[in-house]
């Protein structure tokens, strides 16, 4: 019973921490974003509020909070409200499964920096990441209005493609590493990372996330030229503040994460930085990854959504098999 | 002599395919532009200097000395005293201007048998900035400074009056009558974009 | 000689007995009555030593106090023969035959004049009004209606305090306004009946149309199945307008038309009137003209390129090529005075001289250009994402160039060799040395690889053109001993001739002979014509302004059918419409 209590509260305490860290984390997100694009296309990004813009994030989000909230006459209000939080609430709990480094002694007292470490946890964020694709769809449609809708229902096509490939991509680290916990699968790297014989599979996953997440190349549910704002264009204050939010900023860092902790090791690396050094490999590396989507981003143009979905299904997928089988190989030779 | 080029359409070969080198050629223009110093012009805390011959907010120049000879020849039917505007109200801009009700001169007679203009108004909402007014002016009175900062908040402020476009016409002599006719007067503040330029 | 002479056409005179060539001043002309005139244009269409195939402009021209008061004008042009020919006749009961069944570029033409004179077209598929909204009761380009406009709405300000007037021309009353009811009505004139699910609105309020351009898609899911484009949003009336200015005070309403090149559209303009009183600018003022149109073509492509990338989601594209053009705005700002709409050019030469220091900095943007260019290259032209966006994409077969008008870009990327740079040379195009790309294909991918290479032979021409300037530092820079051609300031100061001749001028306005002309320069859009009919005054009796991006803009429905909302911006940035030249 006592163990109950103790083990429910420190669950509690941790989810409040992670949650409002999040929160903070993402805010601090946008102002890298707009620095690194500012800089790309030289030009400073936000200067003026704070110094270098770094009080900018918490200028927007004041901006965002109290603006006035507009809900146009014909929408179907529940879906309206509920469309903002599914596409939210979803990217926030994968946090729930990814561990963030080693369990540490403070104090005699050992803290473990994850929430929990399931044996599915990588099942349960996949299946995380496919209620957000709700959210749009709910957005687009109760909208009442063409444009949205349009914008939602070629999102929704294009999320289907690429949560299958994402999947089988994955299959090839569960092979090598054995066990569907993340936690084990850092574990299981700490000789050889798994994307030396994962290399189709790493491509995939690239893509895939490019395509969850809502970036360039794939982009196209709010392809400004054509779409106005796509599905989010009835949307006003913070119910619009939260689509990006979610989409371009925290679940981008998620799966991020999740693309580490596959192929790219975790947390495992030299101890040169003493007792905290697991953390602060996986945050390097996410850092750089993150970095990556950005650059990406901003600089390929985009593709139209018929050609978005032949890539899903006749490259993506066939690639995705293809590692499954170099990574059976790869077993049967190196045991 | 003109000659006719067929151009060739460039298509992307397998290994280049494979290997993404498309995308990683790209990539790499972006990241060296990231590592560039910035160009932007940090406005209102830096301002550019327009070059003498801008076309901003018009003015008058005074009587000061610095007159042409064709306004020697008219001043005798004037009253104009030192540091009064040089207009002689020969409705040369009104005529030349293509919109028919910008401007609004009026001169009234004195017993003398001289002239003097008593109100000079320029509507600037519908105003083309063109400087067809400027080329016109026989006497070298109406010419248009610098100043490109002219909003206001209602329609009234936005009609010029004789005694703004005296004192703008003074401003603006003080500070660039003896300038040379360059292409641009400051220099350092364009270094940021146009980097250094060999100047014969 | 670009138009053709009597012995060519000499043959058809037995055929067509109300056949008459005439000549007024410079434009020969071929006058023909209205029943003879579809069989006469079918005859020299396709007639194979003569093949007049492309469509031009076709406008009318309203003499109130003749007995059939409209007369239609029309200009081909033959490719085989590359020589002009211009058709009049005279529209008896206010009625013409249309020409849709020859060429198709007709449609628009025609909905234009039918707009603006009220005359009708038997055969036209939708005579619907071109600019003006459904309903509207007047036909502006008359003469007998005024040129402020009949105003008999009340429209106060909003924001002014009774009374008080704010400035000494503010009028309360208004010409007629649309309310939202003629919209509705406009907007059911033009897609005429639903055949499929929803009519979608990509309408005038839209970031990724350029401009305030209303189309109206009729859509199959995503597939469009019928279009039409609602223009005049923009629509400023410099047609009326300039028949009452004098030719200089036109200059600087003809750089507000392309907006984006200004100086080109006004020396296109100064060539017409040079052209029609016979002034000839010194050879300094050629090779200025040269150089700076040259320039204002490479600023136009890079706004386009810009645009373009930006629309596509190619985001730092649109940056870097503003980086560019904030040069080129610098030197013209230094040359011109201003940055957007300079007008730069005057009757007989150009307004005022290089300052020093002008071809230092043009020579360093010639030396620092082509690396920049070779960055977009790098990031777009092989790009798998815009190869496969691009290729393939409104396809333009060579039929479809002449039968619509486009010139242009858009022309030479479907390998139609028509440059007026090179047909019809002005100023100093004869004595630089350029090439003209060409295209084979004709899809969204050529007309981008015709614009990059564009911009690398105006580079070369500014080339040439510096190099000569640099020899010629002291010249005249205006011809100002031309009877028509107003004295420069420094000549006003110090003699008296000079100051009346300028009072003259201004007052009376360049009394230009009687006459006619049409004479066209090469836009970064395609071809800009001005056709002038002067009186003997000092304003011109008509002006007609051919422009290139309104007949660009036509074969748009016709490439959009089939294809999704996706290829609708790739299309019409392809196509780089400017919303005030087609609306003007």
């Amino acid at each position: 019973m006592k163990e109950l209590i103790l083990t429910s509260l420190a669950i509690g305490v941790k989810s409040v921490i992670f949650i409002i860290g999040m929160f903070l984390l993402a805010a601090y997100l946008t102002w890298i974003e707009r620095k690194f694009a500012g800089h790309i296309q030289q030009r400073p990004g936000p200067l003026h509020v704070g110094w270098h813009g770094l009080l900018q994030p918490i200028a927007d989000a004041l901006k965002v909070l109290t603006k006035e909230d507009i809900v146009p006459e014909g929408v179907d209000r529940f879906l309206f409200y509920l469309a903002s939080l599914l596409a939210f609430v979803p990217a926030i709990m994968i946090l729930a499964v990814v561990p963030f480094g080693e369990p540490i002694n403070i104090f005699g007292v050992e803290i473990k920096p994850y929430i929990t470490d399931l044996n599915v946890g990588l099942i349960l964020a996949l299946a995380f990441g496919s209620i957000s694709i709700y959210g749009v769809i709910f957005a687009g449609w109760a909208s009442n209005s063409k444009y949205p809708m349009i914008g939602g229902l070629r999102k929704a096509a294009v999320l289907i493609g690429y949560e299958v490939a994402l999947g089988f991509a994955m299959v090839g680290p569960i092979m090598q590493a054995g066990t569907l916990s993340l936690k084990g699968i850092v574990e299981a790297q700490q000789g050889l990372w798994f994307i030396i014989p994962n290399i189709l599979g790493f491509v995939v996953v690239l893509f895939a996330i490019l395509a969850e997440t809502g970036r360039t190349p794939f982009d196209v549910q709010e392809a400004e030229a054509e779409l106005v704002s796509g599905y989010n264009t009835e949307y006003s204050a913070m119910k619009f503040g939260l689509f990006p939010l979610a989409e371009w900023y925290i679940a981008t860092f998620v799966l991020s994460a999740i693309a580490v902790i596959l192929f790219f090791g975790g947390w495992n690396g030299p101890h040169i930085f003493g007792p905290l050094s697991p953390f602060i490999w996986f945050l390097l590396k996410l850092g750089m990854m993150f970095m990556f989507f950005l650059w990406v981003h901003w600089t390929l143009p985009r593709y139209r959504v018929d050609q978005i979905t032949e890539i899903a299904w006749k490259v993506m997928l066939p690639l995705s098999i293809l590692n499954i089988l170099i990574v059976a190989i790869w077993i049967m030779i190196f045991g | 002599m003109v000659k006719i080029k067929y151009l060739d359409r460039p298509s992307l070969s397998n290994t280049e395919r494979f290997f993404f080198i498309d995308f990683i050629k790209g990539m790499s223009i972006t990241i060296r532009n990231f590592f560039r110093k910035t160009i932007t012009t940090k406005y209102p805390y830096e301002k550019l200097t327009p070059p003498k011959r801008f076309r901003g907010t018009h003015a008058h120049r005074v009587k000061d000395g610095k007159e042409p000879p064709s306004f020697l020849a008219i001043e005798k039917f004037m009253e104009i005293h030192d540091g009064e505007s040089r207009c002689v109200a020969c409705y040369m801009c009104q005529q030349a201007c293509p919109v028919p009700t910008l401007f609004n001169i009026e001169a009234e007679q004195l017993p003398s048998g001289k002239k003097r203009v008593t109100r000079f108004d320029m509507n600037l909402l519908n105003c083309l900035y063109c400087g067809l007014c400027v080329d016109a002016c026989p006497v070298d009175c109406i010419i248009m400074t610098d100043n490109y900062e002219n909003a206001g908040y209602s329609r009234k402020d936005c009609t010029i009056h004789l005694e703004d476009m005296k004192e703008r016409g003074l401003d603006f002599d003080k500070r660039r009558y003896n300038e040379p006719d360059r292409i641009w007067i400051d220099d350092e503040m364009r270094e940021k974009l146009w980097g250094q330029i060999k100047w014969s | 000689m670009l138009w053709i002479e009597w012995e060519s056409i000499a043959f058809l005179e037995k055929k067509f007995p109300s056949l008459r060539y005439k000549k007024n001043k410079e434009l020969p002309f071929i006058e023909i009555s209205k029943e003879e005139l579809i069989p006469f244009l079918k005859e020299i269409k396709e007639n194979p030593e003569l093949k007049f195939k492309m469509f031009i402009d076709f406008t009318i021209v309203d003499y109130p106090l003749h007995s059939p008061r409209f007369q239609g004008v029309y200009f081909l042009y033959s490719p085989i023969l590359k020589k002009r020919i211009c058709i009049k006749t005279w529209a008896e009961d206010d009625k013409l035959p249309s020409l849709t069944k020859l060429w198709k570029g007709a449609k628009w033409a025609e909905r234009e004049a039918y707009d603006m004179f009220g005359v009708t077209f038997e055969g036209h598929d939708n005579l619907v009004r071109m600019f003006m909204w459904e309903g509207y009761p007047y036909y502006p380009l008359r003469k007998d209606f005024p040129k402020e406009g009949i105003k008999d709405t009340y429209l106060p300000s909003l924001n002014e305090r009774p009374g008080e007037f704010p400035s000494h021309d503010y009028e309360e009353y208004h010409t007629a306004l649309p309310t939202l009811e003629d919209l509705e009505k406009t907007e059911k004139s033009r897609i005429p009946k639903k055949q499929a699910q929803i009519v979608l609105n990509w309408g005038p309020l839209h970031p990724g149309t350029h401009g305030t351009i209303w189309f109206l898609f009729d859509l199959d899911g995503e597939v469009v199945k019928n279009c039409d484009i609602i223009l005049g949003q923009l629509h400023r009336g410099i047609e009326k307008l300039s028949e009452d200015i004098t030719y200089t005070q036109i200059i600087p309403y003809t750089d507000r038309m392309d907006y984006i090149s200004a100086i080109c559209s006004n020396v296109a303009y100064v060539n017409a009137v040079e052209k029609l009183l016979d002034v000839e600018p010194p050879e300094k003022a050629k090779w200025i003209r040269t150089m700076m149109c040259e320039l204002q073509r490479i600023n136009s492509h890079l706004l386009w390129l810009g645009t373009y990338a930006l629309d596509l989601g190619a985001l730092t594209i649109f940056l870097y090529t503003f980086r560019e053009r904030e040069k080129l705005m610098d030197i013209i700002e230094g040359i011109a005075g201003i940055r957007l709409n300079s007008s730069y050019m005057r009757i007989g030469g150009i307004r005022l001289d290089l300052p020093e220091g002008a071809l230092d900095v043009i020579k360093h943007f010639i030396k620092d250009f082509p690396s920049k260019l070779n960055e977009y290259e790098t990031i777009l032209t092989k790009n798998r994402v815009w190869i496969k966006r691009n290729v393939g994409v409104g396809i333009i077969k060579e039929e479809d160039v002449y039968s619509y008008g486009l010139t242009g870009a858009v022309a030479r990327a479907s390998g139609v060799a028509y440059d007026i740079r090179m047909i019809q040379p002005t100023d100093k195009y004869d004595e630089v040395d350029f090439e003209i790309p060409l295209g084979t294909v004709g899809d969204a991918y050529d007309r981008y690889l015709v614009r990059m290479e564009e911009m690398k032979q105006s580079l070369k021409i500014v080339q040439q053109c510096v190099e000569k300037l640099e020899k010629m530092k002291d010249d005249k820079y205006i011809a100002t001993e031309n009877p028509y051609v107003l004295p420069t300031l420094q000549e006003t100061f110090v003699s008296i001739e000079a100051m009346v001749k300028d009072f003259n001028l201004r007052i009376y306005g360049e009394q230009a002979p009687e006459g006619e002309i049409y004479l066209s320069g090469e836009n970064p859009r395609g071809e800009l014509g001005y056709y002038i009919v002067s009186k003997g005054d000092g304003k011109p009796y008509r002006l007609r302004i051919r422009s290139g991006a309104f007949y660009n803009l036509q074969i748009f429905p016709e490439l959009i059918k089939g294809r999704t909302i996706a290829d609708a911006v790739v299309i019409l940035g392809s196509l780089d419409p400017v919303v005030g030249e087609t609306d003007r």
